[in-house]
């Protein structure tokens, strides 16, 4: 009966440099590694010998390696052995000089294929350049509304929207070359286009969502403080930011590298958020703006008459003199020189 | 609230006094008996050493002092204003001794030398005044002239200056200044740090008030308290010393009073004035100081106009305190240029309130209510924030901030600081400040 073997040449994350067939007649395959040219695997590794090893497959289908009087020897299972002769190999996969092979035969066990249920599980290459292009566009706008917003002078507006794209451009482009750089060190490929669509959708998202809020207080009167809305929205964008830069970035498990994007951002921004409301409750200078100003053609909802509201502030010197109670609590002895 | 910023408290301080000891050195030979030879001199200068001579028995240096030691942390000048060592200096010059009784004790040291205890009887912070008991002196009081010295009468002032030793200085009354919340005296002479409780004297030595205040910054600008407030706290004084743990519940009271009257002295309608469609509160009495600028520079792409008014009615409470003032302030804005949207983010960066500066020993922080309002007819938005004294019960500060959303080229920031207030009044008074505020274009 004819035997098939498989000889891998593997490169690094044991990847497949390189893969040999041989076929012999009958049942038993005796196969030789070197530098030589007479060798069934010629290798260019310069710590191989001209004829370094042989490679055996038994009738049983073993596979066993010999030394043939090399300088170096063969590495099995993390050990060097010199001038033996027909060692099994448990997993196939030895090593010679510096290269590592792998021998697989016909008996080897495989797991099935996995199913494919629709479409491939990352997005083809076109839709992340599709993804990145659109993020692109809204950041850039984004800024540059910003920018606008903040200016009254064409020629102060154009500094301004020059500089900020500028330190953008650069800062994300740190960030997305230190991914890629990630990426490479742990699957041997940047995924480049990956990392910077995460950057560039994350933050489009982000400006999206936080003019929508404020633009949602102006006009509903909706009265969540932009430095609670700022901080969530931060936290919840550098989360799925995060998450989407170490699935690409490490070997590790998807939900594992989820839960770290998710714990990593909800510790630093419940600490600000902690230290900022410590703060405020012993600042007597603190006064929080909660409401936005808006357009008046932004202005949705009818406000407050002057008594209902007169009203609402029923409750406010109970409120002030629960802040006091609070203050006399958390800070009994402030010391002199804290006004602020 | 320019003038109360520079209004200095004549309280000497130690260290004020050191730099200045070694140029007073020759003016201490004031202590002892009136000089044998007399060098010849105007008779202005022959009336000082008149009043000075009958001055000098009923004054007395009050000293107070840190803990046990002996070097002074604070000096001021108190005069006798009625038999069995009764004397009157300012609210200022003992109110670390009653607040902090603890902590500080007060001396006497009369011009002759001698030394004792001083209590403190009672108080008056709305007038900045004490009276307090020298124990083992019981020299013959001055007397008060109950009606204020009329602008242009000659006057002297009676203190210990900067630790010099007993001074006088000559100088000119002008009269109860016109436009003061409290009733003050001007006098053009020199008031130095020390002489803070001292005599203002008229030339036949009648006290008309006592030192007070001066501006550092103008010259001769100087203030007594009115004699009158003085017959006032000794008619409603008690014969025993004040209870120090009733001193702080008496500053609040005060301080209560105080605001009460401002606020009856402004009565239940703001006057108002039109800029750029918006009706907003404008000086509302006399006393109330009110200035209105912005940059006169043409094209900007945003006109500011700032409009602030300040009653100038701030107490001294203590070291780190002060408090029963009201001020208000405005930011009329307009764009020729702008959008919209830039327009409101300009607004938005305006809306800061003013007047929220405070010590976290003395203040808790403010609890606040902000609402989108249709005030008077028109849209805007309003915060109305309310902070608690910490050490004096019944007391707050409250701040209110409105800001009009109604126009896309025009609007204004309107920024209410009261301080030193009772709650329920402070809520009417906020009330009668947004009822003020109208959109009539």
């Amino acid at each position: 009966m004819e035997a098939v073997i498989v000889v891998e040449v593997l490169g690094g994350h044991d990847r497949v440099r390189a893969r040999h067939r041989i076929a012999a007649p009958d049942s038993q395959v005796r196969v030789t590694v070197g530098r030589s040219a007479a060798c069934d695997i010629v290798l260019d590794d310069p710590f191989v010998a001209p004829i370094h090893a042989r490679i055996d497959v038994d009738g049983d289908g073993n596979v066993l390696v010999s030394d043939l009087d090399s300088v170096n020897g063969v590495e099995v299972g993390g050990l060097r052995l010199h001038g033996v002769e027909r060692v099994p190999l448990p997993n196939g996969a030895f090593r010679v000089g510096r290269t590592r092979l792998r021998v697989r035969t016909a008996r080897e066990v495989l797991a099935p294929e996995q199913a494919d249920r629709g479409g491939p599980s990352r997005p083809a290459r076109a839709t992340e350049l599709k993804m990145l292009a659109a993020g692109f566009v809204v950041s850039v706008a984004a800024i540059a509304f910003e920018v606008w917003t903040s200016t009254t002078q064409p020629r102060e507006l154009s500094t301004a929207l020059v500089t900020m794209l500028l330190t953008v451009l650069v800062l994300s482009g740190l960030w997305i070359a230190l991914w890629a750089l990630a990426s490479r060190v742990a699957f041997g490929e940047s995924r480049w286009v990956r990392h910077a669509a995460t950057v560039f959708v994350t933050y489009a998202a982000l400006a999206a969502a936080s003019l929508g809020a404020e633009v949602l207080n102006g006009a509903l009167g909706w009265h969540v403080p932009s430095s609670v809305t700022g901080p969530v929205l931060v936290g919840v964008a550098a989360a799925v930011a995060l998450s989407g830069h170490l699935v690409n970035a490490s070997p590790m498990r998807a939900p594992i590298a989820v839960a770290i994007s998710v714990a990593i951002p909800a510790v630093i921004l419940s600490a600000m958020l902690w230290m900022q409301a410590r703060s405020e409750n012993r600042s007597p200078s603190h006064i929080a703006d909660r409401d936005r100003i808006v357009p008046p053609a932004l202005v949705l909802r009818r406000g407050l008459s002057l008594d209902d509201f007169a009203v609402t502030l029923a409750d406010l010197k109970a409120r002030a003199d629960a802040r006091r109670v609070v203050a006399e609590k958390e800070d009994p002895s402030p010391g002199d020189d804290e006004s602020d | 609230m320019i003038r109360l910023l520079v209004a200095i408290l004549v309280l000497g301080v130690a260290c004020a006094a050191t730099a200045e000891r070694r140029a007073g050195d020759a003016a201490r030979d004031d202590s002892g008996a009136p000089q044998a030879s007399v060098p010849p001199a105007a008779a202005a200068s022959i009336a000082a050493r008149g009043i000075l001579d009958r001055a000098r028995p009923a004054m007395i240096q009050i000293k107070g002092f840190f803990g046990t030691n002996t070097a002074e942390a604070f000096h001021g000048s108190g005069f006798a204003v009625a038999r069995g060592g009764v004397f009157v200096t300012n609210w200022h010059v003992v109110s670390d001794a009653v607040l902090y009784p603890e902590k500080y004790r007060l001396e006497y040291r009369t011009p002759t030398g001698a030394t004792g205890r001083v209590l403190v009887r009672a108080i008056d912070i709305r007038h900045d005044l004490a009276l307090v008991e020298a124990q083992g002196l019981d020299p013959s009081p001055l007397t008060l002239r109950p009606n204020v010295a009329i602008k242009g009468e000659r006057a002297y002032s009676v203190g210990f200056p900067l630790d010099v030793g007993l001074t006088i200085t000559e100088g000119v009354s002008n009269g109860r200044v016109e436009d003061s919340f409290e009733p003050r005296v001007h006098y053009s002479g020199a008031l130095n740090p020390g002489m803070s409780g001292g005599p203002g004297f008229d030339a036949a030595g009648g006290v008309i008030g006592i030192n007070v205040s001066g501006y550092r910054a103008s010259q001769l600008v100087a203030f007594l308290v009115p004699a009158d407030r003085a017959v006032a706290l000794l008619a409603r004084s008690e014969k025993s010393a004040l209870d120090p743990m009733r001193a702080r519940s008496e500053v609040a009271s005060q301080l209560r009073a105080h605001s009460e009257a401002l606020l009856t002295a402004l009565g239940p309608k703001l006057p108002t004035q039109n800029h750029q469609g918006y009706e907003l509160p404008a000086k509302p009495a006399a006393f109330v100081e009110c200035h209105a600028g912005g940059d006169p520079t043409p094209d900007q792409p945003v006109h500011i106009e700032h409009v602030s008014c300040d009653a100038k009615s701030t107490l001294y409470l203590g070291r780190d305190l002060q408090a029963g003032g009201l001020s208000f302030q405005h930011q009329i804005m307009s764009t020729p240029s702008l959008d919209a949207w830039r327009f409101a983010y300009r607004m938005q960066n305006a809306k800061t309130p003013h007047g929220s500066f405070g010590a976290p020993r003395q203040l808790a922080p403010f609890a606040c209510k902000q609402r989108n309002l249709d005030l008077n007819g028109f849209a805007a938005n309003a915060m109305v924030c309310l902070r608690a004294y910490r050490k004096l019960d019944g007391v707050y500060d409250l701040n209110v901030l409105v800001v009009s959303k109604n126009a896309s080229k025009q609007g204004f920031v309107s920024s209410l600081s009261l301080t030193g207030v009772a709650p329920d009044q402070a809520l009417t008074f906020a009330r009668v400040y947004l009822e003020a505020i109208r959109w009539k274009p």
